[in-house]
């Protein structure tokens, strides 16, 4: 962004910081710090924490509103703080005029700009942005609130003020006034509550990134309403014993929460090398502060030991500049530890990462681990991008990665076996000398890799050989049974058109040839001839039903000339129980998967008839999310073995092959639910 | 009755051509496939012309449905030509699909009635004058996919035969002769059908046969 906009956040964060430094000034005026000192010291601790996180933020992304937000807030308490001791000590000097004058500051502000601040930073928070447009218009229903708020305070009449009275009073507006107060309190505790709803909804809908984000602030979100309803209720009903502390520490924990969860939350994202900052400020601070403790123990030590005391000892000086320089390697090295475990967490140091790697991939399946994969190298790296690359022949697909809502990237081909250039730093992964893949780790620019970084890197490539062969193992196993199944599929295709041209099509042609002969027979008056040609007529209708139905059994033809949606009408108009197909798709899906789905509701018919004893079954199949899913259900006695050898259970391996997965739900006494799920995507 | 014939088996075809021309037909021509069907009965003489024309469902080159789509072709491009398809395996979706257009001259039959010699004739003769001939498989796998989701329950087991049998396009004569009542009493059970199901008495048979199919393939 525009250097503009970023020294406007350096101003107000040092403006904020001078009056944070004024007012502790004016604290220590006798009185000045009030009745509480203690929450009053906190308070302006956690307005520093404002200015400090507020602007750090704003810096980093001067677009987002949250920086520019806690700024707000920042300022505007501090400079209520400030008006308070202020006005408290212009009184005690007896100068009522100033007193007026910063308690009419104080009288107002709060309302213009802490409140306001609030609600639209919960509104915000952590995108930077509205959730929708439509917010807009509350956001400026928030602006108005506070300009009429504001207003209201600026001209009120102090009734219980004593001493004092308003500058600006206007007597005329007083219950105008009065009325404002009330309304404007009641409308954001509204728009507060509004605005906590949002964030527990927008919670439920969030990325995984703006989830961890969202978790901190819901936290103190939850705590400040629960005070905040506290202390209402207590007020309403008079109990200021519990009210009064309960009020006190809603606002201490909106005052500390909104920093406190903004800091925790953004640096968890490593938004732009934030923490970079802070890992450095952290290490830079424990050293100074080791080695003043050096100094002040070792010369104020020596210097007492010695008894020189206002002689400047050069002895004691030299002996601490050289403790200072011993310790300095040490002191950094530990402070580094502990600077990386306050600001990155969860990051693993890199013995940890490659000691637990595989380990950590253990309970993953299939389809979670190359994923969980990248994420393990970005945790224990600190990147910003990763990519896990698996190779199939000649071309490099990249399969996973880290955050998950990467951008997919485009395959790479081989270049004489060897890796292609990519984007990002590229690390081989082998087996034996077979290139397998590869994984591709991209830096934060603050952050560049450093040499420890890559031989971690290339120790973990030679574990993810192993993880990377099994999958492409599993991948090359998962084809294999797809194909396994096509070509099973289309024998009995074309099993059934040979039984259909073939035997079928003769049998029709001989019974009708059998019943001419019967006729013949029966004109010249053969009764014997007749009865036995009528008989054996009758057999061959028999045999030519039964053909039928294994031919049909074989592949259904009307499967592949009109689809799934009239292979399963066809399928419960011949079913034995009366079966209901509630949903069935109109939509061409591959060979492999319509016959699967058809197969898996006629398996489940076949069972319902002949052992469910149920008088109905219901048929649902749906095409949703790019999978089919297909349910099948009876209202018969349940209980049913799903392992004793069903026709079910060897539908399985066929569900699985084309990637699906089949379940079964059988109480007894609440009837069979066969439930399936196959990918596919319509043709 | 002039017929034209359809199949890709010649055994088949022959014995159906045999068969016909003993009942009286005059089989005017024999086709193995959709485009000499469609030739038959395109560009030919009158007296060559067929009235009606037997096809098989499943021809090459695809052996799906092209009788089907030749079926259709025809009622669309000649519609005083009655079609009756044959088929190995019943699909009501097939028989909806050659019946949709709503008018008459069409038959939906399972491939092995050729065996009652009599009935299948009746069955072409049917279709060639304009009628419908319904195999009775299609109407009781409507009847079944009704019950499914509305049962038909309300009709007496009586009244299911005589639904049956009117919907395959017999007359109240035949359905009488079928279920040994007069024909009297077949027009009550005709009525009450039409009552149950709430449908419009139909002033001739097809029109008939049609809104009964209309009912049963609703869902």
């Amino acid at each position: 962004m525009t250097g503009g906009t970023r020294w406007v956040a350096l101003a107000a964060f040092v403006l904020t910081m001078l009056l944070v430094v004024a007012t502790a000034v004016l604290f220590t005026v006798d009185g000045a710090i009030g009745s509480d000192p203690v929450s009053n010291l906190l308070a302006l601790f956690a307005i520093a924490c404002y200015g400090v996180v507020g602007a750090l933020i704003a810096w980093r992304l001067p677009r987002s509103a949250c920086g520019w937000l806690l700024l707000l807030i920042g300022l505007g308490l501090v400079v209520t703080t400030a008006a308070d001791a202020a006005t408290t000590i212009a009184l005690r000097e007896g100068r009522t005029g100033f007193a007026s004058w910063a308690l009419w500051l104080n009288s107002w502000l709060l309302v213009a700009t802490v409140w306001p601040g609030i609600v639209v930073y919960l509104l915000v928070f952590p995108t930077g942005a509205l959730p929708s447009r439509r917010w807009r218009s509350f956001v400026i229903a928030i602006g108005v609130l506070a300009a009429v708020g504001a207003g209201a305070h600026m001209v009120a009449t102090w009734t219980d003020e004593p001493v004092l009275a308003n500058p600006l009073a206007i007597a005329a507006l007083a219950s105008v006034a009065d009325a404002a107060f009330i309304l404007v309190s009641f409308a954001f505790a509204v728009a507060l509550i509004a605005a906590v709803v949002s964030v527990v909804l927008r919670f439920r809908r969030a990325s995984q990134l703006d989830r961890q984000a969202l978790r901190w602030l819901a936290v103190v979100a939850v705590l400040a309403g629960a005070l905040l309803v506290v202390a209402i209720g207590a007020g309403v009903l008079g109990l200021h014993r519990i009210g009064d502390p309960a009020g006190a520490l809603f606002l201490l924990s909106v005052i500390l929460g909104l920093p406190l969860s903004a800091a925790v939350a953004l640096l968890k994202r490593r938004l732009s090398g934030i923490e970079v900052v802070a890992n450095r400020a952290i290490v830079y601070a424990a050293v100074v502060a080791a080695i003043t403790v050096i100094y002040a123990v070792v010369v104020g030590g020596v210097g007492a030991a010695v008894g020189g005391g206002d002689r400047p000892d050069v002895l004691a000086a030299v002996a601490a500049t050289v403790l200072a320089a011993l310790a300095f390697q040490p002191v950094r090295r530990r402070a580094q530890v502990l600077a990386d475990r306050v600001v990155y967490g969860e990051r693993a140091s890199p013995y940890e990462l490659v000691a637990t790697f595989t380990e950590r991939l253990d309970d993953a399946t299939l389809q979670e681990l190359l994923p969980r994969m990248a994420t393990l190298v970005a945790e224990g790296t600190g990147a910003d991008r990763v990519r896990v690359w698996l190779r199939a022949g000649d071309v490099l697909r990249a399969v996973a990665g880290f955050p998950p809502d990467l951008p997919p990237a485009p395959s790479g081909r081989l270049q004489g076996g060897e890796l292609p250039i990519l984007d990002d730093k590229a690390f081989a992964v082998r087996h034996g000398r077979d290139l397998l893949g590869a994984i591709t780790v991209g830096m934060p620019p603050q952050e560049p890799m450093t040499p420890t970084t890559e031989r971690l890197l290339l120790d973990l490539t030679n574990q993810a050989a192993l993880v990377l062969r099994n999958v492409a193992l599993l991948e090359e196993l998962q084809r294999s049974r797809q194909r396994l199944v096509t070509s099973q599929d289309e024998a009995r295709r074309q099993l059934e058109r040979d039984l259909h041209d073939g035997a079928q099509q003769r049998l029709v042609t001989l019974s009708m040839d059998l019943r001419m002969a019967r006729e013949q027979a029966l004109a010249s008056g053969d009764a014997e001839l007749t009865s036995r040609l009528d008989a054996a007529e009758q057999e061959l209708a028999r045999s030519l039903a039964e053909l039928r139905e294994l031919a049909r059994g074989i592949h259904p033809a009307i499967l592949t000339q009109n689809g799934l949606g009239a292979a399963l009408r066809s399928l419960a108009e011949r079913s034995t129980v009366l079966v209901e197909l509630r949903s069935a798709p109109e939509a061409r899906y591959s060979p492999e998967v319509e016959a699967t789905a058809y197969f898996v509701v006629s398996e489940a018919l076949a069972n319902v008839a002949k052992h469910a004893r149920a008088s109905r079954a219901w048929v649902e199949v749906r095409d949703g999310d790019g999978r089919l899913s297909i349910e099948v259900t009876d209202d018969g006695v349940g209980g049913a073995d799903v392992h004793a050898g069903s026709g079910l259970m060897g539908l399985t391996d066929r569900v699985e092959a084309v990637g699906g997965r089949i379940g079964v739900r059988s109480d007894p006494g609440t009837g069979t639910s066969v439930f399936a799920e196959i990918p596919c995507a319509s043709r | 009755m002039r017929v034209a014939v359809a199949d890709d088996s010649v055994l088949f075809r022959e014995g159906l051509a045999r068969l016909l021309s003993d009942g009286g037909f005059d089989v005017v021509g024999q086709a193995a496939n959709a485009d000499e069907l469609l030739a038959l009965v395109g560009e030919v003489p009158p007296d060559r012309r067929p009235d009606v024309a037997v096809v098989d469902i499943r021809m090459p080159p695809s052996h799906t449905t092209e009788g089907l789509v030749a079926a259709k072709t025809i009622r669309a491009e000649h519609p005083d030509i009655g079609v009756l398809v044959l088929s190995q395996y019943i699909e009501t979706e097939h028989a909806m699909d050659l019946l949709s257009d709503g008018s008459g001259g069409a038959g939906y039959l399972l491939k092995d009635r050729v065996a009652d010699i009599d009935g299948f004739r009746d069955a072409v003769q049917r279709v060639g004058e304009g009628g419908s001939a319904i195999d009775p498989e299609v109407i009781a796998r409507l009847v079944q996919r009704k019950r499914a989701v509305d049962p038909i329950a309300d009709l007496t087991d009586r009244e299911r035969d005589v639904l049956a049998l009117m919907a395959q396009g017999r007359s109240n004569r035949a359905i009488g002769a079928a279920l040994s009542l007069s024909e009297k009493t077949v027009e009550a059970h005709v009525r009450a059908i039409f009552t149950k199901l709430g449908l419009l008495p139909a002033p001739d048979e097809n029109r008939r046969v049609l809104a009964v199919l209309a009912f049963l393939r609703s869902t």
